[in-house]
Order: structure tokens, then C-alpha cells, then sequence
């Protein structure tokens, strides 16, 4: 059926894949964030993710081009393998956090030092936050995470966005130097997690993520 | 065209008011091209499906204090886009709210039962077609039965179920199957669909319900079989490209969300399948699930267990049924049979199943008769 024409394979540049997991608490804008990163724009109406969804985007990471893949990710518990009964007993994905880097640090202790970001999602709902900038950084700090405060629904934050996933590229670039042989298997799993703050009533509010 | 719907309502009708109702032919219509046509009649259908006879269960009081109340609001918040756009906001409002009360009335009367993030999708459907008095007894029993293998604490049962998949593309197309192992894609994303019943991939609502006719009528494999067929008939696509994992996994992930999907023919591909291939026949596998517990392995025969055995009891003597293995003495015919109505028959008598075997192969018989007016329907 496809008219795919016959063409002479072209030598293909070596093309590093990087793996970002993002992952966090329900309704903290993990869809949004990714989507808005992938696609330039905010989807409005994002339903709650099942299973795992996938998106993709080229970058430019100090003049190699890098593609990222970004799994996103559901965020009930039952989802995950651990299945840690307290992470849903109390409303703060905030607090949360402990557990989703614990979590991140089981599938990847291996690998040793996996790039993490801690972001703040939603933070156009500053007034509704729960969670003062100087906690969330002190958190980041503790466990050698950049800290990023971003709202994937306002446009003028974009480049807020690119810089949260830019900076992870960066990390993995440095993390993993290119190596002769290595190709495709060349990935490294990184987590992002959303996570998102105390008290939410109904839908908003700032978040803090990892 | 409208002669042959209005025919085939007709029909429908002429089943329901039968004495006793005629539960046979309900299902062979309900999996015929375009299952009950409308949702004033799935309204009536859908009960008998579900051999629901009590329509006024009575929903249990204070749900909101259920442990999983918050969960579900967000998920149902999150739900809008399933509603009509025509719809005003209030009135989406007033559903989202009956939608979690429907949730958490079924949690609490079933301790037992875990919510999942997507049992909320089928419960829309089901809000939405048969209002919320009527939603409450349906979705009751449908979750301790088809869905109960989804709610228990665990996904593993889930996970044991989607392994289904690669056994039933084995057999049709071991080329494919060999490049999906190749790719380490593993059957994760068919996750979703398996467990909205289709409803967070496919895009009309329209097409839901008239899979949730197929659905209802038959094994609660159903949407396993009707993976494979989705999957075989992108196998093409799939196979075109880089062998690697998340290029697969995409592919796949977008398979079901088409907008074109050819639904009919997918449905009637997926109960050809299950007639000539049913759970039993799917070789290694089919040991594990006799062997482990999967409450969908006690669904020798839906209509008679829902009468005569609470899952419960079947469970413990599970094992005992081997509908499978009678259904798979049936399979007489090629591979190739494509003609939707002979399906349609063939897989209501499985649907209606093994221990009355030999009475509902009669009754395909019968349908075989009337089916060619339903031919070229759609």
C-alpha cells in the first residue's frame, strides 16, 4: 500500500536517543507538560493518562541533534509496580516526592546517577500555592536536582519548558559521551517527576515536581 | 439501508418481547454489523447481556466517603471530553457528578474491587446510554465479572491477560510477532485499550457502544481478540521502519485511535478468530489460565454462570468448564471466512456457549436462514 520509494539507503549520522520518564502524582499536569513541550501548545481538555503515553521532539543540544523520547506516564499508584499503599493516604504530591525519587532510584540504581529535574508545574496558579519557592528548592538541592517552576498552560512560559527538558538533555549528553559501538542502544533512562502540592482544591494549584 | 436497520430493529425488538426473552438471538444481534443500532434499544438489551433482572438496585449510601473518592474526581473532572460538545457545561457538570456517585456506589458495595484510572471510561458509556437508575445495576455486575480480573489489588492478572495478544497474532501472523519480540515492545500498549473497553482510543462515541454491544455478548476476551485484529491489520505499517521500541510502541499506540477504523470488519475478523482459535487452543498459555485463577477463565458461559454461580463459587472450581474445547470441536471452517453474518452466528453460539453447545449451534443455523437481509448493512 505505502508508495514508499525505493531510495539508496543513505549513511544515517550516529542519532543519540535520550529516554525521559516523567513521572508523578494524578492531575499534576504531566500530560500538559509534555505535550506542551512536543507540540508548542496546551491542551485544554487532557484526560487522565492510561497506561503509558509517548511523545517525541528533536533538540539541539550544543549543535548535535538529540531525540528526545518523553514517556508520560499514569499517575495512579496501581500503575507501578511498587505499589507504595501510602502515597495516595494524603493529598500532597508534594510530600510525595520522597517516594517517587525512591521509586525512580529502584529501576535505576544500576546505571548510578540518573539525570533527575524537580518541576513545579502549574505555577500559574501562584496564588493558590502551597508550596513556597525556598522548599521546593531546598528540596531539589538536597537531592542534586535543578529546580524548575513552569506552567505548561501559559504561553509566555515556553521557553521555560524547553529549558526544563534542555537541561536534561544537557545532563544526559554529559552523563553519556558518545562511543563508537554503543549505537542504538545508546539511551539512558532519566526520570522527571510532576508533582504537584498540598491542598489542591478541585484543579489548580502550583506543584512541585521531580 | 434504513429498510435493513429498521429490519434488524425489528428483530431486535421481536427478542426482547419474547416469553422468556430471547437471549440468544439478542447476542447474535448484538454482534451482527451494527450490534443494536441505537440507545433506546441498548437501554433494553444491555440488562439481558448482563443477565441484570433487578434494574432498581438500590446505590449504597455516603460514597463520597469511600478511600478512593478523591481519585475518582480527578479522573472524572478530567472526563469532559467524553461528553457531547454539544452538551451545556451544566449538564456535563450534573453527569460528572452521577458519574462519581456510579463509581463509588459500585466500590462500596464490593469492598473487593480496586478503582482503576480508566474504569471511569467505561462507566461513561454506560452513564450515557442508559441514564444513571439503570447505569448502577449494569456497571455492578459488569465489574465483578468481565472486569473483575482488572480490579483486583494487583495488575498481574491484567498483565496475564494482554500476554493473550501474542499468542492470537502468532497464529495469524508469526512474522509480525517475531518483529514485535524483536522490538521488546512488550503488549503494554494495548493496556488502555484492554481496560476502557476501547473507549480512551476510539476517537466516536458512536463506536464505543457498538463495540460494547460485541463486548457484552460475548467472552471477556473479546477485547484481546479484537486487539489482534487491530494490530494484524497495521501490520504493515508496523512493520515498516526501524525495529525499535519506542518507534513500535508508537505505531501501535495509534493503531486504535484512527478515525477510520474499520470497525465492522474488525469485529467480525476478531469473532471469527475466537471461534477458530479460543482461549484454550492459544497453546502454552492456555495452561496458565486454567491454572491461574483468572476469574475470565470461569466464562465458559457467560449467560449460565450469571444465573446459576456467583464468580466466587466458580472460581473455587474452576477448571471444571471446558467450553473452549467443545467451542473448538465447532471450528469446521477456513480461516478465511470472512462473511460477517456467518460470524455473527458463530460467535453468538460460543457466546451463548459450550454447555448448551449443540442447541446454539441450531440456533446459527436459524440465523443463517435471515442473516443474507442484514448482508451489505452499513
Amino acid at each position: 500500500m505505502s508508495l514508499k520509494s525505493k531510495k539508496e539507503p543513505q549513511p544515517q549520522p550516529q542519532r543519540r536517543v535520550f529516554k525521559v520518564i516523567v513521572i508523578g502524582d494524578s492531575d499534576v499536569g504531566k500530560t500538559c507538560l509534555t505535550y506542551r513541550f512536543c507540540s508548542g501548545q496546551f491542551q485544554d481538555k487532557t484526560e487522565a493518562t492510561i497506561g503509558v503515553d509517548f511523545r517525541e521532539r528533536m533538540v539541539d543540544v550544543d549543535g548535535e541533534l538529540i531525540k528526545l523520547q518523553l514517556w508520560d506516564t499514569a499517575g495512579q499508584e496501581r500503575f507501578r509496580k511498587s505499589m507504595v499503599p501510602h502515597y495516595y493516604r494524603n493529598y500532597s504530591s508534594f510530600q510525595n516526592l520522597p517516594a517517587w525519587i525512591e521509586e525512580c532510584n529502584k529501576y535505576c540504581s544500576s546505571s548510578g546517577g540518573i539525570p533527575r529535574i524537580l518541576v513545579g508545574n502549574k505555577s500559574d496558579l501562584k496564588e493558590k500555592s502551597e508550596v513556597d519557592t525556598n522548599t521546593a528548592q531546598r528540596y531539589a538541592d538536597s537531592h542534586c536536582m535543578p529546580l524548575f517552576e513552569a506552567s505548561a498552560k501559559e504561553d509566555k512560559d515556553f521557553a521555560n519548558i524547553e529549558a526544563i527538558f534542555l537541561t536534561l538533555a544537557h545532563k544526559l549528553k554529559c552523563h553519556k559521551p558518545m562511543m563508537s559501538g554503543d549505537y542504538p542502544s545508546m539511551k539512558r533512562a532519566t526520570v522527571l517527576s510532576i508533582d504537584k502540592e498540598l491542598v489542591r482544591k478541585n484543579s489548580d494549584s502550583y506543584c512541585a515536581n521531580c | 439501508m434504513q429498510s435493513k436497520r429498521k429490519l434488524k430493529a425489528a428483530h431486535i425488538v421481536e427478542a426482547l418481547q419474547s416469553e422468556p426473552v430471547d437471549i440468544h438471538s439478542l447476542r447474535k444481534l448484538s454482534i451482527s454489523p451494527g450490534g443494536l443500532l441505537s440507545r433506546k434499544l441498548r437501554c433494553q438489551v444491555w440488562p439481558h447481556l448482563l443477565d441484570v433482572t433487578d434494574t432498581h438496585l438500590k446505590c449504597p449510601k455516603n460514597v463520597r466517603m469511600h478511600p478512593e473518592c478523591r481519585q475518582v474526581q480527578l479522573d472524572v473532572n478530567r472526563s469532559g471530553g467524553r461528553f457531547p460538545s454539544t452538551m451545556p457545561k451544566e449538564e456535563v457538570d450534573i453527569l460528572q457528578e452521577q458519574l462519581t456517585d456510579l463509581i463509588l456506589s459500585v466500590l462500596c458495595t464490593h469492598s473487593e474491587l480496586n478503582y482503576y484510572q480508566g474504569y471511569h471510561d467505561i462507566c461513561v458509556t454506560f452513564l450515557l446510554v442508559c441514564g444513571k437508575q439503570l447505569s448502577f445495576p449494569l456497571v455492578e455486575r459488569l465489574s465483578t465479572y468481565h472486569l473483575r480480573d482488572f480490579m483486583v489489588r494487583s495488575m498481574d492478572s491484567t498483565a496475564d491477560i494482554l500476554n493473550y495478544l501474542i499468542p492470537i497474532l502468532e497464529k495469524s501472523n508469526p512474522e509480525l510477532v517475531k518483529y514485535i519480540e524483536k522490538s521488546e515492545v512488550g503488549t503494554l500498549f494495548a493496556l488502555s485499550w484492554l481496560i476502557t473497553w476501547y473507549s480512551y482510543v476510539v476517537p466516536k462515541q458512536e463506536d464505543i457502544e457498538r463495540l460494547y454491544d460485541f463486548f457484552l455478548s460475548c467472552h471477556p476476551l473479546m477485547p484481546v481478540y479484537f486487539a489482534a485484529q487491530i494490530v494484524l491489520d497495521n501490520a504493515d505499517n508496523i512493520m515498516d521502519g526501524e525495529c525499535e521500541m519506542a518507534r513500535v510502541y508508537q505505531v501501535l499506540l495509534q493503531t486504535a485511535r484512527k478515525t477510520d477504523l474499520p470497525l465492522e470488519t474488525l469485529i467480525s475478523k476478531a469473532a471469527d478468530f475466537y471461534i477458530q482459535f479460543p482461549p484454550s487452543s492459544l497453546s502454552v498459555t492456555a495452561i496458565d489460565y486454567y491454572k491461574d485463577g483468572l476469574a475470565m477463565s470461569t466464562f465458559c458461559d457467560y449467560a449460565l454462570v450469571a444465573q446459576h454461580e456467583l464468580p466466587d463459587a466458580v472460581l473455587r472450581r474452576r477448571g471444571l468448564y471446558s467450553s473452549d474445547r467443545t467451542e473448538s470441536s465447532v471450528n469446521t471452517r477456513p480461516s478465511n471466512a470472512d462473511s460477517t453474518h456467518w460470524s455473527a452466528a458463530k460467535t453468538a453460539a460460543v457466546a451463548v456457549g459450550g454447555a448448551v453447545g449443540a442447541a446454539a449451534i441450531a440456533g446459527a443455523v436459524n440465523l443463517l436462514e435471515w442473516a443474507p437481509h442484514l448482508l451489505g448493512y452499513l
